[in-house]
């Protein structure tokens, strides 16, 4: 049931999803509801943010979302900041900007990650995964200011860059991409994700030889504990993802996920 | 990051393409010519990782090929086997997993190693079900004797295809 609290609502969703769309502002708080069931009251219920208690940093998971909502402006101005707190340590810290263009950019970036993964504490056993995800993030943010397929010449490459971020606190891996613009409907993003867990993976892909695949968004997330979207129409995109760090894959396979989104004009 | 590349080898009726690097939105598959092979074998041990891109263009030249030659890969990386059990299709209907690779941690020693499962050695198929054989005290992955080797991944999860594949 629904409960006010300051600007934002809190949904208990143990006592069962909403029946209809809910305003903008509500936050659900759930124990374990399966990925595509996190992903349904995004895109049917209109929740803009869904926690668990049984996931990764519950409590923090929770001002998270209370702050996207009450002051959006602190998320766009400094998402890591705000995912981890602002006097979290910064010891495992990256935070390099890439123009988007041409492929090797991605490699770059690739490259940059697979050596800060290396000495970073509990990142052996998802390695492959944080490295999918920054390719899938990294791809969709760069796809918007050139294509990512073909041969690409000047005259295709819009003004605009793409950031590259990723940081560490001993207990997530939080990485993804800013770029300046703006241009991702997060609504198609999230009924993407929704179609590869209705139709499967295979039926969700875009055939269309020039553009991505269309379920990388979906990889993401499944690779992620939480994700964390936010758009500025024409200004900023940000998609971020949380992974765990831990020594063995094992403990943290069962998590369940997070989703916050959050847009402006 | 390793650009994708391709080395083939024939022998008679049968074809050997071993992959390497990353399957992603650069990777150009072999044309293979259908009519000349009943069998291609796949070696996938030197693929480092494939994305979204990669995913699409593996199942656009898999499918016909599929649909005329048994395939049968062999070393599947983590990597690989990740997308056999999430993507339908990635492995085709006719296709046959000979081996694949399995990771494996000691947190004691802080030590990883992939052990290569083969069918018919560590693994049993049979009557739509799998059955594991590795006896992991006998493998010795460590030297060290309190070693606490176990696998590091769900084995629910992680050997799901292979009911495809024993059905």
């Amino acid at each position: 049931m629904p409960k006010r609290d300051g600007a934002a609502t809190l949904w208990d969703l143990s006592a069962g999803a909403p029946n209809e769309r809910v305003e903008p502002d509500t936050i659900g708080i759930a124990s374990s509801l399966e990925p595509q069931d996190v992903i349904h009251l995004v895109a049917e219920c209109g929740m803009e943010h869904v926690v668990q208690r049984d996931g990764l940093a519950f409590e923090r998971e929770v001002q998270l979302a209370r702050m996207m909502v009450m002051e959006p402006a602190e998320f766009f101005s400094a998402p890591l900041d705000a995912i981890f707190g602002a006097d979290a340590g910064t010891d495992h810290f990256i935070d390099f900007a890439v123009t988007c263009g041409p492929d090797e950019k991605k490699k770059h970036v690739l490259h940059q990650l697979e050596a800060y993964l290396k000495g970073l504490t509990g990142a052996r056993s998802i390695r492959e995964e944080a490295m999918m995800v920054a390719d899938e993030l990294y791809t969709n943010g760069a796809k918007n200011g050139a294509p990512i397929v073909g041969p690409v010449d000047a005259s295709q490459v819009k003004p605009g860059w793409v950031r590259f971020i990723a940081r560490a606190d001993g207990m997530r891996l939080v990485l993804g991409c800013i770029d300046s613009y703006g241009a991702l409907d997060a609504a198609v993003m999230v009924r993407r994700i929704q179609s590869c867990f209705k139709d499967g993976v295979a039926q969700s892909i875009n055939q269309s030889q020039g553009g991505g695949a269309g379920i990388g968004s979906y990889m993401a997330f499944n690779a992620a504990m939480s994700m964390y979207v936010a758009v500025e129409r024409g200004r900023r995109t940000i998609v971020l993802c949380a992974l765990p760090l831990s020594k063995r894959l094992k403990e943290t396979i069962n998590l369940p996920k997070n989703f916050h989104v959050l847009t402006r004009d | 990051m390793v650009d994708f590349k391709v080395h083939e080898k024939t022998d008679g009726d049968n074809l050997l393409l071993v992959f390497e690097g990353v399957i992603d939105e650069d990777v150009v598959f072999p044309a293979v010519d259908t009519g000349t092979y009943k069998k291609v074998f796949i070696d996938l041990k030197g693929v480092k990782s494939i994305n979204s891109v990669g995913i699409r263009e593996w199942l656009n030249w898999m499918k016909p090929l599929s649909e005329k030659a048994q395939l049968v890969f062999m070393k599947a990386p983590k990597a690989l086997v990740l997308q056999m059990n999430m993507v339908e299709g990635f492995l085709p209907k006719t296709g046959f997993v000979k081996s694949f690779y399995v990771p494996f941690y000691c947190e004691r020693c802080d030590k990883e190693e992939s052990v290569l499962f083969s069918v018919g050695q560590e693994i049993e198929l049979s009557r739509g079900a799998y059955k594991v054989k590795f006896d992991i005290a006998s493998a010795k992955l460590c030297a060290e004797q309190a070693c606490e080797m176990e696998m590091d991944a769900s084995e629910a999860k992680y050997f799901q295809f292979l009911k495809r594949m024993a059905g």
